[in-house]
């Protein structure tokens, strides 16, 4: 990093010497994915990537662009920022549009990137979908999955400051998912998310599989009825619920632009919302998390952030600096490397204590597929059960359910939840669009929720 | 750069390769405008270059891509990509094989009248700032327009010979309006640039009165929208207008018919299909007044690309006939593939349909068009009178399928209530659901030419790492019998 810190820095003392305003964002990628379907590699590419963001200011005026960067094109880069500068005539004026303000200064840049994940050998991720296939050799499988493992970075500096803010990490995430030939294709998934390459542990995944595969091929499938239930949601399913209610809850630009679920009128931070059992913090420092990043992209300087405590609003992330000027806000984070934490409570942490503690029917829902908000407005959503969907009663599991349809709202559901395991997991939320950026949810293992509303099942005939 | 990439691919194929590929993005540029309440929200403007290079070796896949264009690193990055085909081949159960296919030494271009990259910025600003003034209204909180260039020069060589340049141009472009319905909810109108059958694609259609200039007939629909009844709860009749069956067609016949998510390759992450290989020829998947089509002959779609990333000529293919499965999204290695867990020749050639998103992506199966005949049940005037109890549906507000396309659940910003054959009024809040086969097997009447369009899509998402792409529904408006609403 430290050459392109320094790139950085000179391509903005140009900006200086120019006196031009602007905002330099360097942003990085190396990625490596292996992907199995039928049984069998069906990808093995890696990608690297530099790009160079400019936005620049002038008055009320702003422009921006980006193009590909590399060390060699620092003389191509200045070109272009003159161009876009000479184009920032043509910009309209912005009334609410502020100076811009330095960004954070100060000894925060944190490099945590494992070597052995950015230049990782492809064939340790081939390694693991063969031990599985292995695993499996006799069991009528269908081994399907990808291993994407690999580096990231960033680096900003603006006008009003002399040293570049940066960061460097990396990430590895895994899914695998068995589809069971002799047993009505069911569908078993494992996942696993790190930061470092010891934290991969291929006999854990293929025991984990093992496992799910025994109670899979012990259980026959049936169907419920539409109606309301109590549903326990593993880590994956509760951190994607969390996931999508927090676009709805903590983004204060889609807040002020009434877009979140909240009533800007009668629901604003101090407001309690959800039930007392749910806190939900953003701390970059806390050990217990993932991918802490002490700085975000837009150049702040990040600590804790609490978003919900006790049920309680605390806070909401305002990362844009455009949204904050026409709302006279202050940017106060960035929500784009936030990593948050929602704490865990005193319900059962192992799935055989799980099933166990449910004596009455209760749904198990390990994975939430295709969620998708049918009234934002409202916080209401819409998706399907996947990977394994159980009927639970009497302590044990009953049946293996057909995938069933959820429709209900957030502020029901984080008003509903009776317990919450008192361990937790690191859960994968990054998509991969765009460039590399990793995510993660700590949220508890499980999570039982009373009153959800099923409306339908992928049961023939049942949509 | 050519001779480059030649002497590239006879290094890769003296190395063992048997078959190769280079993607050069010689330029990928991209230009976005938004507006927002009468102030301009954003310019950017990107520019990024780059290549890929595919490699197959003992029957198995490796790919690498850079953005540096030295003859080192080509050399470099060919060499990553044939050492990631030799890791893969050490874990094949079946090698792949790839259909065969015509050698092309050809450019195609996408039809323009006006590139918009040649018109002056201030002039696009000045036309956008005034586009946006006419979505302003007392009543709204939000409105805006947001519209996108794109321009690619890509060119493509493979170790089989074909050499082929493409110049492609799409425009994205929408506008909206918000605003706090009666129960203080956010409520919106979208409008997307669709095509029409004989049009352009550039600059002009910006301009064009029938196609994007529908600023009153929005704003009017969010002032009804926002004062409107909930949608009821009940089974009735549902008419799709374009924007919302080009979705419905895009989730439940478009993604269902991918080959390789039918042979189970997506399985992992965006799903399988209800499709199995042995329903070609046998499943009837709608009524007889379906015919579904994957089309790369369009005229004008960002789903019309001349040729795809196999370097197969674009081609039309019938999917659906008369509601009978006849054919799928393809590439040249699934059909072999398909051709041979079937036990027997289902796909003759590849449908054109791989592609990727850019040179940094492995190419894979997607939509190109996906279209649905028109048919002779009139205009939409006629097909409103032929309803007793429906509701005419348009603009997608959100979306969730089923993991095997095998059921959906859509909410819409806007529908109508129809009753005896006439608009009774505006709902607000309304969403069906169905079985997917149920759902194409209670298609009742099919809208005639006047209301076919194009509808374009601009972020289909699918594979790992996810690949967002651009591609075209050309559709009628249709009437379903007998659909949940309102649950």
């Amino acid at each position: 990093m430290k050459t392109v810190n320094q790139s950085l820095e000179a391509l903005n003392d140009f900006l200086k010497e120019n006196s031009i305003t602007g905002t330099l964002t360097y942003r990085s990628e190396i990625s490596h994915l292996v992907r199995c379907g039928r049984s069998q590699i069906s990808l093995n590419v890696s990608e690297e990537g530099e790009k160079i963001f400019i936005e620049l200011q002038k008055g009320k005026k702003k422009i921006s662009s980006s193009s590909t960067f590399s060390l060699e094109k620092i003389a191509e880069i200045k070109e272009q920022i003159t161009a876009l500068y000479e184009k920032i005539e043509f910009m309209p004026e912005v009334e609410h549009l502020t100076p811009l303000k330095p960004i954070h200064e100060g000894d925060t840049d944190k490099h945590v990137a494992d070597k052995k994940i950015s230049n990782i050998d492809s064939n340790i991720m081939i390694d693991l979908f063969k031990a599985i296939d292995h695993e499996f050799t006799n069991d009528d499988v269908e081994i399907s999955g990808a291993f994407s493992a690999g580096e990231y970075s960033y680096c900003v500096i603006n006008s009003l400051v002399d040293k570049c803010l940066s960061y460097q990490g990396t990430d590895f995430n895994i899914e695998v998912v068995l589809q069971l030939l002799k047993h009505d294709k069911k569908e078993l998934r494992s996942a696993s998310v790190g930061e470092n390459l010891s934290q991969f542990n291929q006999a854990e995944i293929v025991k984990e599989l093992r496992t799910l595969f025994d109670i899979k091929t012990t259980t026959t499938r049936e169907d419920v009825e539409p109606g309301e239930y109590d549903v326990v949601f593993s880590a994956h399913a509760f951190a994607e619920l969390t996931n999508y209610m927090g676009y709805l809850t903590f983004h204060g630009e889609a807040y002020q632009y009434q877009m979140s679920m909240l009533n800007k009128e009668t629901q604003k931070v101090g407001s309690k919302i959800f039930g007392e059992n749910i806190t939900i913090v953003d701390d970059p420092s806390d050990s217990d998390i993932l991918f802490g990043r002490p700085v975000g992209i837009n150049g702040i300087s990040r600590s804790i952030f609490p978003l919900i405590k006790n049920g309680v609003l605390s806070n909401m992330f305002y990362s844009d600096k455009d949204t904050c000027d026409r709302f006279s806000l202050e940017v106060n984070n960035d929500a784009n490397v936030s990593s948050i934490k929602v704490e865990t409570g005193i319900g059962p942490s192992s799935f055989d204590e799980m099933i166990k503690s449910c004596t009455k029917p209760t749904i198990f829902i390990p994975y939430i597929h295709y969620m998708n908000f049918t009234n934002p407005a409202k916080g209401e959503f819409t998706g399907t059960s996947r990977f394994g969907t159980f009927l639970v009663n009497e302590g044990k599991i009953q049946s293996h359910l057909y995938n069933v349809r959820l429709n209900d709202s957030y502020m029901d559901l984080f008003n509903n939840i009776e317990w919450l395991s008192s361990q937790s997991a690191h859960i994968n939320t990054s998509d991969t669009y765009g460039m590399r950026m990793a995510s993660s949810i700590t949220c508890p293992k499980f999570v039982k929720i009373n009153k959800v509303k099923i409306t339908g099942t992928s049961a023939p005939g049942r949509g | 750069m050519k001779t480059l990439f030649n002497s590239t691919l006879e290094l890769l194929k003296e190395n063992g390769a048997e078959y190769a590929d280079i993607r050069f993005h010689k330029s990928d540029l991209t230009e976005s405008i938004s507006t927002l309440n009468t102030d301009i929200n954003e310019y950017a403007f990107h520019d990024r270059s780059g290549l890929g290079i595919r490699v197959l070796y003992n029957g198995a896949w490796g790919f690498h891509s850079t953005e540096n264009h030295s003859a080192e690193s080509v050399k470099n990055c060919a060499e990553k990509a044939l050492e990631k085909a030799k890791s893969s081949s050490t874990f094949m159960k079946e090698k792949i094989q790839l259909a065969p296919k015509e050698k092309y030494i050809e450019t195609y271009n996408t039809p323009i009248n006006t590139d918009p990259f040649t018109i002056p910025t201030k002039e696009k600003i000045d036309f956008l700032i005034e586009l946006d003034k006419k979505l302003s209204h007392e009543r709204f909180d939000y409105w805006g327009v947001n519209v996108t260039f794109y321009k690619r020069e890509i060119f493509y060589m493979d170790s089989e010979g074909s050499e082929i340049t493409k110049n492609l141009l799409e425009i994205d472009a929408s506008f909206f309006a918000s605003a706090q319905d009666v129960d203080q909810q956010k409520q919106s109108r979208n409008f997307i640039l669709f095509q029409e059958k004989e049009g352009t694609v550039g600059w002009d259609n910006l301009l064009s009165e029938k196609q994007f200039l529908q600023t009153e007939r929005i704003k009017n629909e969010l002032l009804a929208v926002l004062d409107a009844p909930e949608c009821k709860e009940e089974i009735c009749d549902v008419i799709l207008l374009p924007e919302m069956m080009a979705l419905q067609t895009h989730e439940t016949i478009g993604h269902a018919l991918e080959l390789d998510r039918i042979l189970g390759y997506e399985l992992s992450y965006a799903g399988g299909s209800h499709v199995d290989l042995e329903h070609f020829n046998e499943l009837q998947f709608g009524t007889s007044k379906l015919n579904a089509w994957a089309d790369g002959t369009l005229k004008c779609s960002p789903g019309s690309y001349g040729f795809d990333d196999d370097g197969v000529k674009a081609v039309s293919v019938q999917l659906i006939e008369n509601g009978k499965l006849r054919n799928a999204i393809t590439s040249r290695q699934m059909i072999v593939e398909a051709n041979k867990k079937a036990n027997k020749e289902i796909f003759k050639a590849s449908g054109a349909a791989c592609r990727a998103q850019s040179y940094s992506n492995f190419p894979i199966e997607r939509m190109n068009n996906i279209n649905v005949d028109f048919g002779n049940d009139g205009s939409i005037e006629e097909l409103i009178k032929s309803c007793k109890n429906g509701i005419i549906l348009e603009s997608p507000k959100s979306w969730s399928i089923g993991s095997n396309r095998e059921n959906f659940h859509f909410a819409t910003e806007i529908g109508w209530k129809v009753i005896d054959g006439k608009i009774s009024h505006v709902v607000r809040n309304p969403t069906y659901r169905g079985d997917s086969l149920k759902f194409w097997n209670s298609l009742e009447r099919v809208g005639d030419e006047s209301t076919w369009q194009v509808q374009q899509v601009f972020n289909c998402g699918k594979g790992q790492p996810n690949q967002v792409m651009r591609l075209g529904h050309g559709v009628p408006v249709c009437l379903f019998k007998d659909i949940q609403i309102g649950n």
